[in-house]
């Protein structure tokens, strides 16, 4: 084998593996929880709104009503979010970012009609259950977690 | 005339039962004609990617490559990595087939080397090997994956915690190559840019035959001895010719998933390579010449049968059953016939060869008795 050809196959290889990586963070994807629960922020309380349509990047427009949520399924990290409150002003929109970690994360869309951070915006589904049930919630996603339940039947 | 006629219908003897079948099966099956052109086209873009995979090992004279069913297997598992890692769409393909390249390349390399120990008798070999990968398929897929190859998604396990379930969900990559490009022509869904990757295809094959390596692929599959003493490395271009055939049949495999949208982690693979073998020799191939013509004809022939079959089974006899065990007996007795028809056809030729070359030896030797009688004279 040639010097060339060894070079030619080892540029082959890794332009393969940068097109793989290239491929995973493009193609992670993510399931979206849109949440329009109350969001309580340095003491300050912002209500749920009554009635939204909220969109995520191009995907079909999804109706809320208060203290509701409904699952989106996305490919990549960053994404656009629209809200219009239907009573006439412009829809918002706000860009956020997910970890790409987290498979599943709950965007709250009272914190993106509030503009607060992207910290209150997405939350890890445990972190959501845990503000909303307080101590308990975490009993709750002991009961829904396949491994947990899959470990204690083995012991 | 008459033996032209006959020899058209010697050649072309699979194609004619088919097309007769088929002709006698779709009006018994009631089917309307735009549910089977649906489905016919869905069909032709799944599986003509897998049939063309066969083309190349044929060209080389190594016969119906049963070993594709090995990059079948690599594809599969560049599949399960993408579903665990939760990689979707058309990147989550990309990803799955960049996985299964190297494996399928090992596997192509290591099926071609067993195969040159085992010239002559290819075709056997290749079904044999393609059980023993599956036995070590099961081994890591039922016992290494989730215990020494990590598995993040426990949707994928089985209950007991390791192990790849029997049935893993594509639904996150379903149809995504053939919904980049949407078009519906009169209510008919056409997958134009499954059509474009198969059209790719064909131009690399036509292109590759004019190649070097095309060239002596075809040499070889006309003589080895002379190959060989013409300095074409026979044994180097044999491995090339299975390696690009498993690797086309691990890209094959993931678009055919795809475009299912389920894999059966113990099964799909095991019916990728009888029934592409069945589809090619159902279009006219035989075991040593093979075209791209023949793999649309034999891909749109076999389905078509598959696809009316059962109603036509259920209309006739009363059970759907029936067309379902039909569809089986088609597809291995086709290659069962094939195969029966090309010996039959080898030793018919090699017999007329040997006819020949006694009736050129006794008039030669008839002349050679006349100028001696002459030259006495």
């Amino acid at each position: 084998m040639t010097t060339r050809s060894i070079i030619a196959r080892a540029l082959l290889v890794a332009a393969l593996v940068l097109l793989a990586v290239a491929m995973y963070f493009i193609g992670k994807g993510h399931t979206l929880y849109l949440d329009t629960h109350a969001v309580t922020f340095e003491g300050t309380k912002h209500p749920a709104p009554l009635q939204v349509t909220v969109q995520v990047d191009n995907l079909k427009p999804e109706d809320l009503i208060d203290n509701d949520r409904v699952a989106v399924s996305v490919m990549g990290q960053r994404h656009r979010l629209t809200i219009d409150q239907g009573d006439g002003s412009a829809p918002i929109t706000r860009q956020f970012s997910i970890p790409l970690a987290m498979k599943e994360a709950v965007v709250s869309v009272t914190a993106a009609l509030a503009g607060l951070s992207d910290s209150e915006l997405i939350k890890s589904p445990e972190a959501a259950v845990e503000e909303d049930f307080g101590s308990a919630g975490q009993f709750f996603m002991m009961q829904d977690t396949p491994s947990d339940s899959s470990s204690s039947t083995e012991k | 005339m008459k033996r032209k006629l006959r020899l058209f219908f010697i050649d072309n003897a699979v194609v004619i039962v088919f097309v007769v079948l088929i002709a006698a099966a779709i009006p018994v099956s009631k089917m309307p004609t735009q549910f089977l052109v649906q489905e016919i086209l869905m069909r032709l873009g799944r599986n003509s990617f897998l049939v063309l995979s066969l083309l190349l090992p044929i060209m080389a004279g190594m016969g119906l490559n049963f070993g594709m069913t090995l990059g079948a297997m690599a594809g599969q598992i560049g599949l399960i990595f993408a579903v665990d890692w939760n990689i979707v769409g058309i990147p989550g393909i990309v990803l799955a087939a960049i996985i299964a390249t190297p494996i399928a390349i090992l596997l192509g390399y290591l099926c071609g080397t067993v195969l040159n120990r085992a010239k002559g008798r290819e075709m056997v070999t290749g079904y044999i090997l393609a059980f023993f990968m599956n036995g070590l398929y099961q081994l890591i897929v039922l016992y290494a994956m989730g215990t020494i190859i990590p598995i993040h998604n426990p949707e994928l396990l089985l209950s007991r915690g390791y192990g790849i379930r029997n049935v893993v969900n594509l639904i996150t990559m379903r149809q995504a190559i053939d919904m980049i490009i949407p078009l519906k022509v009169g209510g008919i869904r056409i997958p134009v840019a499954t059509y474009m990757l198969v059209a790719l295809m064909c131009v690399f094959i036509v292109w590759f035959r004019k190649t070097k390596l095309g060239h002596d692929m075809r040499a070889v599959g006309q003589d080895r001895e002379v190959s060989l003493a013409a300095g074409i490395p026979v044994e180097r271009t044999r491995i090339v010719a299975i390696i690009i055939s498993t690797l086309l049949a691990c890209y094959g495999q993931i678009i055919f998933l795809q475009n299912l949208g389920t894999l059966n982690t113990y099964n799909s693979h095991e019916q990728a390579g009888t029934f592409s073998i069945a589809a090619l020799l159902i279009g006219g191939a035989s075991v040593a010449r093979a075209s791209i013509p023949n793999v649309f004809i034999g891909v749109t022939l076999f389905h078509l049968l598959f696809i009316v079959s059962p109603n036509a089974g259920k209309n006739l006899i009363g059970s759907a059953q029936l067309g379902e065990f039909f569809r089986q007996f088609v597809s291995y007795g086709v290659i069962a016939l094939s195969l029966v028809l090309f010996a039959w056809k080898r030793q018919a030729d090699e017999e007329a060869a040997r006819a020949h070359l006694r009736v050129g030896a006794e008039e030669a030797a008839s002349r050679d008795a006349d100028e001696g009688k002459g030259a006495s004279a």
